[in-house]
Formats: structure tokens, C-alpha cells, sequence
């Protein structure tokens, strides 16, 4: 049941973007992700969802799995859509009872909900593209170059390639939990939600349990190995930039400074 | 290799027939001291509990420890203190001639004394192979090349060098303990304790643990071995029983295993073959007293018909 569970949703292809350094890929999401917000017409979408075609077809990544990952959230897209068309003041385009439907209505749910469509579409390219392990690197070297934060960068990290780590490991644990208490009689299908929820427990307090049992060990077996936090320790992994990484930057700031020139041109308006 | 295999017997049959405490105490180097040493836990409620009650012992340099004993009496505790994840409430422990009770001196402490723990699970840090070998030099802040040729030689010696690149989730029991022996091993120690590091294997598993560490242990590592397994220290240079927190035995195999009924008593069975031969020795059969393996025994026996 829980076998197939993937955290990161990581899909293994040769492409040339799943070869670029984590750093790169985790930058330049970011630097979409801002020029996204800048964008304020039609146009702007149009360059970005021809950039984020691109990339996908470099990716090789099947274009199936970048829409199973806005499946969960088609619900808080449609009410973002609903509320910006129901609840923006504008001239009236027709009227239901309350309901007033407005041109300003029309054009900022469009805009809104394709804004949205791009943004999960393009960070769920980047954790298409990249394995778990290569983030973590990523965000380390990152976090290590903002200023008040750069203390935390090798704890934060550790700590996420741990959590990593132990995923299958607890799921593993999870499942034989749940063998154990329904050999004992234990239900955990029947009966409404509340009462499943409460059919959880006795999972919930014996994972825990060992959860914190194996914390202690893992911290006694790291202590024996001469772990004593990021100073002084070095990697036998190091991100190196490579010229596909340059290629990739120039490229990125190419499009965002296109994403940004949109502005300046003529809004379409839909209605 | 006919003449490895002499020189080896030779060896054995020397370390078993001599006295072999005065063999040790003269020729071999001090590793690690025990001195009056007593651990409790829960301290601060008195009386606490008393899990190693003024032990003494000593590790030396290239053996082969046998530490046996019960669940709860007090073999994991002293294993723990080897390497100062505990320290002592009364007496000392000296790794190297170093005190484990002086900070400074941990980490070199925990460079010469390497750990292996019972759960598999719990101690790979990393989710590549190759990374969590390398978890322990990365502690100590080598250069990136000397890594990769630690993490490659020590994955060599417990022959994973296969599955460098492998998540260890996937891997069977025996061959994560032996990752975990590796990463133990590239921080170049004198000494490996392994705290009952087979319970949790299979047959196969246990085998594979066991195979690698005497290879090490003649590459010149010394090994302590936990376990309540006797079967796993018929190798052993020597073993000590160890019962309420107090020495009870101390000797070679063949020595520890003659005493069938005290070792019962304590809740330990003795090898098999070896309970063979106690029980024939009782019948009056005459057989010399360092049989430990099947091998031996058929020998012996085929000797006296």
C-alpha cells in the first residue's frame, strides 16, 4: 500500500536539463517564479508557457506526469478562478440574481489561473528533473550564501537528508505496524471518519516510539563516526558548474528580461 | 596457499595450546585500559541502576575479543563506554592512553575505536551506499580525493565495491551491516566493536558479517565482539563473560567453553560441537581439550579409533 509512495517525484530520463547543476535548476525556478509575478497581461503567459514547453521537451519528461502533479491542486484553482471572476468590480457583462459577472472579472480569473498553471507546472519540472539527494545539495549550497541563515545551511540539510533517508524506512515500519494490529482484530475500513481516524492511534503511538528509538541510535551511531556538526567537514560530493550551466543561465535571464519587456506591450483584453 | 593454511593452523593451535595470558601481556600493545570501572544509569535516583559493577579489562593491539553475556548484563554498556558514548561514573577508561573522560581527545578516540550497532537501519546516515561510507572521513574533514579513495578501499575490503551506487533500503541485512562495517573501517581504526551486530541477521547474513570481520581481524584489525551467540567466538583469541555487570570468565575459547554448566547457568549455550565433546569427555572419552570445530573433532576421533 505504501510501496509506491515517492517523495520529490523524481523522473530518471539522460536529459540535458536532469544534467544540470541542482543549483541552476533551483535558481532559475526561482527567478521564474518572481517574473511570473511581474508578468501582468496575456503576453507575458504566452512567453512563459513557450519557455516552460521548451524546457519540458528537453526534459523529456511525458508532458502526463507535469499534469498529475496539478491534479491536487485543480481545487484551489478553480476557486481562485471563481472568486477573482465573482468578487472584481468592473462593467457588468451580465447578472444572475447577485451573481454579477464583470470584464475585469473575466480577464483577472484568466490571468490568475494561468499564473498558477505555470507556477506548479514549472516547479514541478524541477522536481521531475532533479533527485532528492541533488536538492538537498542544492539548497545547502544555496542557503549557504544568504546571509543570516548560512549558521543553519548544513543542519537544515542534514536534517532533509535524513528525513529522506528514513521515508522508506518508517513506511516500511508503517506497513508492518499495520499488519501486526489487524492480526490482532484491529479495523481500520469500517465506520465513518471520525472513527478512522481513531482506528489510526494504535499505528500512530507504536511508529512514534520507535521513531524516537531509532533517533537515538542513529545519533549514537553518528557520534561514534565523528560527527560533530558542519565545521570543518568537507564533502565527497561537490556541485561543480559546468558550461551547460552558463548556457542555462544566459538563457533564463534571456527569457526573464522577454517575460519583464511583455509589460510594455498592449494589454489583450479577453472581453 | 597450503602454506598460509599451515602457518595459520600453526598459529591457532600455538595461541590455544600456550599460556596464552602471558602470550598476550608480553607481546602485545595496550589498546584500550578499563580501569575500576563502574556505570550506572538513572543516576540522580538513588540508587540508580548498576550496569557494570568495577570491571577491569584490557584490549590489546591485533586480538580478537569475545565479550558474551545475557540480555541486561551490562555488555552493550561497556561497549558504549569503549568509545565514550559513556562515560564512567567511577574509574577510567583509556583508549591509546588517552582518557575518554577528556573532551579534546574524542574524536581521536572515536577515529581509533570504530562502532557497529545492532539495527542495520539505524545507523546509515546517508541514501547512497558510497555517501554513507564516506559519512565518517567527511566528519574528519579529509581532502575530497582522499575520500573517494577511502570510500572506495574500504567498500573493496567488505566487498560492496558493487553497490557503491545503490540506496541501502534495497540491500539485505548482512550486506548493510557490512556497509556499515565499511564506514566504520574507512576512518582507518585500530579497533572495531561490534555490538551484537549479527542479532538482527539471518543465517546467511550472519555468515557474511562474520566471514568479513575475521578477514579484517588477520589484515590486523583488532575486533571486539558482542554477542550472546557463542557460536560466533569459537574464532575469538580469547572471551569474557561478562554477568550482572561483573567479569566471571575470562580465557580462550576452548577454556570458557569447558565451564558448560557455569556458562548455563548464565543463561549461554556453548558451540555445538563443543558440547559434543564436553559430553564425550564426561563418558570418559579421551579427547585434548581445544576442540571447536567439526573439523577438529572428526580429527581427534578419527585419531582414537
Amino acid at each position: 500500500m505504501f510501496k509506491d509512495i515517492t517523495i520529490g517525484q523524481y523522473y530518471p530520463t539522460d536529459s540535458i536539463i536532469h544534467k544540470l547543476d541542482p543549483r541552476t535548476k533551483i535558481n532559475s525556478t526561482l527567478l521564474y517564479i518572481i517574473f511570473l509575478f511581474v508578468v501582468n497581461n496575456l503576453w507575458g503567459y504566452m512567453a512563459a508557457f513557450v519557455f516552460l514547453a521548451f524546457v519540458v521537451t528537453l526534459s523529456k519528461v511525458p508532458v502526463k506526469y507535469i499534469l498529475k502533479g496539478l491534479k491536487p491542486l485543480v481545487i484551489i484553482i478553480t476557486l481562485t478562478v471563481l472568486l477573482n471572476m465573482l468578487w472584481t468590480p468592473g462593467n457588468v457583462i451580465f447578472q444572475v440574481w447577485i451573481i454579477k459577472i464583470t470584464d475585469m472579472g473575466i480577464n483577472n480569473a484568466v490571468n490568475m489561473g494561468l499564473r498558477l498553471i505555470l507556477l506548479i507546472s514549472g516547479t514541478s519540472i524541477m522536481t521531475l528533473t532533479t533527485s532528492t539527494l541533488d536538492l538537498t545539495d542544492g539548497l545547502e549550497a544555496d542557503i549557504k550564501k544568504v546571509p543570516l541563515v548560512k549558521r543553519i545551511a548544513h543542519e537544515l540539510s542534514m536534517m532533509m537528508s535524513i528525513a529522506l533517508r528514513f521515508i522508506p524506512t518508517l513506511t516500511e515500519e508503517t506497513e508492518r505496524i499495520m499488519k501486526a494490529q489487524k492480526s490482532r482484530g484491529a479495523d481500520f475500513e469500517s465506520g465513518n471518519v471520525i472513527a478512522r481516524a481513531k482506528s489510526l492511534i494504535p499505528i500512530l503511538v507504536p511508529l512514534f516510539v520507535s521513531a524516537f528509538q531509532r533517533a537515538n541510535e542513529l545519533a549514537m551511531a553518528m557520534e561514534s563516526r565523528c560527527y560533530h556538526g558542519g565545521e570543518n567537514r568537507t564533502r565527497l560530493k561537490q556541485l561543480k558548474y559546468k558550461k551547460r550551466d552558463a548556457w542555462a543561465y544566459i538563457l533564463v535571464f534571456a527569457v526573464m528580461a522577454a517575460l519583464t519587456a511583455t509589460r510594455f506591450l498592449p494589454a489583450v483584453n479577453l472581453v | 596457499m597450503l602454506r598460509w593454511q599451515y602457518s595459520n593452523w600453526w598459529r591457532r593451535t600455538l595461541k590455544r595450546a600456550f599460556a596464552y595470558n602471558l602470550f598476550y601481556k608480553i607481546t602485545m600493545d595496550k589498546l584500550i585500559e578499563v580501569k575500576n570501572v563502574t556505570f550506572m544509569y538513572d543516576e540522580e535516583n538513588e540508587p540508580g541502576i548498576k550496569a557494570l559493577d568495577n570491571i577491569n579489562l584490557e584490549i590489546y593491539k591485533g586480538e580478537f575479543l569475545g565479550i558474551a553475556g545475557r540480555n541486561g548484563s551490562g555488555k552493550s554498556t561497556l561497549a558504549k563506554l569503549l568509545n565514550g558514548l559513556h562515560l564512567p561514573n567511577r574509574g577510567d577508561v583509556f583508549v591509546m592512553g588517552q582518557n575518554t573522560k577528556d573532551e579534546n581527545k574524542l574524536l581521536d578516540i572515536r577515529k581509533t575505536v570504530g562502532m557497529v550497532f545492532q539495527n542495520p537501519d539505524n545507523q546509515m546516515v546517508a541514501t547512497i551506499v558510497e555517501e554513507d561510507v564516506a559519512f565518517g572521513p567527511e566528519n574528519l574533514g579529509l581532502p575530497r580525493e582522499k575520500l573517494r579513495q577511502l570510500v572506495d578501499e574500504s567498500l573493496k575490503a567488505v566487498g560492496m565495491e558493487k553497490f557503491k551506487d545503490k540506496k541501502p533500503h534495497k540491500l539485505s541485512g548482512g550486506q548493510k551491516q557490512r556497509v556499515a562495517i565499511a564506514g566504520v573501517l574507512a576512518m582507518h581504526p585500530d579497533l572495531i566493536v561490534l555490538d551484537e551486530a549479527t542479532a538482527m541477521l539471518d543465517p546467511s547474513g550472519r555468515k557474511e558479517v562474520l566471514a568479513t570481520v575475521k578477514r579484517l581481524n588477520q589484515e590486523g584489525v583488532s575486533i571486539v565482539m558482542i554477542t550472546h551467540y557463542m557460536e560466533e567466538l569459537t574464532e575469538a583469541n580469547r572471551i569474557i563473560v561478562i554477568d550482572e555487570g561483573k567479569c566471571v570468565l575470562e580465557g580462550p575459547p576452548c577454556e570458557v567453553f569447558r565451564k558448560q554448566e557455569l556458562l548455563e547457568q548464565m543463561r549461554l549455550g556453548v558451540p555445538e560441537i563443543v558440547e559434543i565433546s564436553n559430553a564425550l569427555r564426561r563418558e570418559g572419552v579421551k579427547l585434548s581439550n581445544n576442540i571447536l570445530t567439526m573439523d577438529e573433532l572428526v580429527d581427534e576421533l578419527c585419531r582414537l579409533a
